[in-house]
């Protein structure tokens, strides 16, 4: 066991450092709260300058890392895995701070720490995180493995439809291209408003699927949209396309 | 960097109930007990009734949408504005100041201090912006604040539905304008409203104030307010059940 929290505890100030941070200061996903109670993750930003008090959701993962063959069988205790990529290959760790699930034997997932590069169809092998290790034999010809990156890897603006990503926070301020910065995942915060239709103060909030903003949950709204389910509340009623302050509840 | 403290309190069993007459800790300071439960810090905008689901007031409508004042890029001071609405010192404390416009980035700062808004038309005050914190642009003139209080500022018994955001469970009685802990998440015995079904969400209660009652997604507008925590043991309607609040 840790004598130290893994939850950082930061001033305010710390997640309103404009540019972002060139270099990672911290894992991808490390949770941090200030003292008001606000939650917030470390995340890499993807390839378009961030939009302060915008939605963002993760990086929509390729499909071609779900069910990857084990390439060499792994033994209880081992601290690597050895795969074998689809059709697309994957750069050196980008799976790095995300996660190996694996479809059959118990279902268990595994933290990655690292990854090798590797080309399609070729053995990209994983290493685990500090301590973890397989925790049931896996075998080549049986089990199959799903690849998910963090969900703070390469964030993105909410799109102009319906979400295609987990939403996944607000950052509060403009960082550049793939720099690292704290996102907002949970508390009072500022943001984008799409609200062609009147908010109700204490209304739930969804995505929207117009913009990179949030939008009143209507339970029964049909088309769909209301699937993505719940992410905060509204205090009052905001203007579309300005900013409103929500109660933001991701975690 | 980072502070030398937790922010969040690490409380002991009991530390949750009682009703402070004096302020002992900002609003909406987080408390986690043993058992994971959380409390925020709240003021008591009226007496409040143990074991009910609490709200925070609607937002005054005579701070939002405000014009501002300049103020310059890296400086921490702001400008509460209103036509209609006067208000003494420190009110809004704790609070939350934000802009509406994207020039500025919708930037959102929480409130340290401020002087007195005396009545007039317009009106206005000057204020200090909370940790540090300072404007990341120039603020100017002419555009659109909105001003409001702590979440857990002034907290009353939930309206049917809620009427603002929901605070939180009251675990004791706080006398109206005491301050005392409110409950936010984890389990919690609450007033019941209706049928409720052990494991299904509740939302607040649509009849009866301060209540919870079964969440039922294909109803008309009461469930856009969304669910407030899941049933773990079944009362009887007018008693009191047992839930896993989730309100933050």
């Amino acid at each position: 066991m840790k004598n130290i929290p893994n939850r950082l505890h930061i001033p305010e100030t710390e997640p309103l450092l404009v540019g972002g941070h060139n270099d990672r200061e911290w894992p991808l996903g490390q949770l941090a709260e200030t003292p008001d109670g606000r939650l917030f993750r470390y995340a890499l930003n993807g390839a378009v300058i961030t939009i302060a008090y915008n939605l963002y959701q993760a990086d929509v993962v390729h499909g071609d890392f779900d069910t990857l063959a084990v390439q060499a069988a792994a033994a209880v205790g081992d601290s690597t895995l050895a795969v074998t990529t689809g059709t697309v290959g994957a750069v050196e760790d980008l799976f790095a701070f995300g996660t190996a699930c694996i479809e059959t034997t118990l279902g268990t997932s595994y933290p990655i720490k690292s990854n090798t590069a590797a080309g399609g169809s070729a053995t990209m092998t994983l290493t685990f995180q500090d301590g973890v290790t397989i925790q049931s034999a896996l075998a080549t010809a049986t089990d199959k493995v799903n690849m998910a990156q963090s969900p703070y890897h390469n964030i993105e603006a909410n799109p102009a439809s319906a979400p295609t990503s987990m939403p996944i926070g607000i950052p509060l301020v403009v960082a550049g291209i793939a720099q690292y910065l704290w996102i907002q995942t949970h508390g009072l915060v500022n943001c984008l408003v799409d609200s062609a239709d009147a908010w109700t103060a204490g209304w739930a909030l969804r995505p929207s699927d117009d913009d990179a903003g949030v939008q009143g949950f209507d339970a029964d709204e049909g088309a769909g949209v209301e699937d993505s389910g719940i992410i905060g509340k509204c205090l009052y009623a905001g203007l579309d396309t300005a900013f409103a302050a929500i109660f933001l509840t991701l975690e | 960097m980072l502070n030398y403290y937790v922010n969040t309190i690490q409380g002991r069993d009991g530390d949750h109930f009682g009703d402070h007459v004096d302020k002992l800790f900002r609003l909406g300071q987080k408390m986690e007990l043993p058992d994971g439960r959380l409390f925020r810090y709240c003021l008591a905008g009226e007496a409040l009734v143990a074991s009910t689901l609490q709200q925070s007031p609607p937002v005054a409508a005579a701070y939002l949408d405000e014009a501002s004042a300049t103020h310059a890029i890296d400086t921490n001071n702001f400008t509460i504005s209103t036509t209609a609405s006067a208000s003494v010192a420190n009110a809004f404390q704790d609070g939350y100041i934000s802009y509406e416009d994207s020039t500025e980035l919708g930037s959102g700062m929480f409130i340290d201090r401020h002087g007195v808004l005396s009545s007039g038309s317009p009106a206005s005050a000057n204020g200090i912006i909370r940790g540090g914190v300072r404007w990341p642009v120039a603020v100017a003139t002419g555009k659109k604040i909105n001003t409001m209080k702590n979440q857990w500022a002034e907290i009353e018994q939930c309206n049917s539905p809620e009427q603002g955001l929901l605070a939180g469970v009251v675990n004791s009685v706080i006398a109206d304008g005491d301050w005392g802990w409110c409950q936010t998440m984890g389990v919690c015995s609450c007033l019941a409203e209706g049928t409720l079904i052990a494991g299904h969400e509740v939302r607040a209660g649509e009849t009866t104030d301060g209540s919870v009652t079964a969440m039922e997604y294909d109803e008309d507008d009461d469930a856009n307010f969304g669910p407030c925590g899941r049933t773990v043991e079944v009362a009887a309607t007018t008693e009191f059940a047992l839930i896993y609040l989730r309100v933050e």
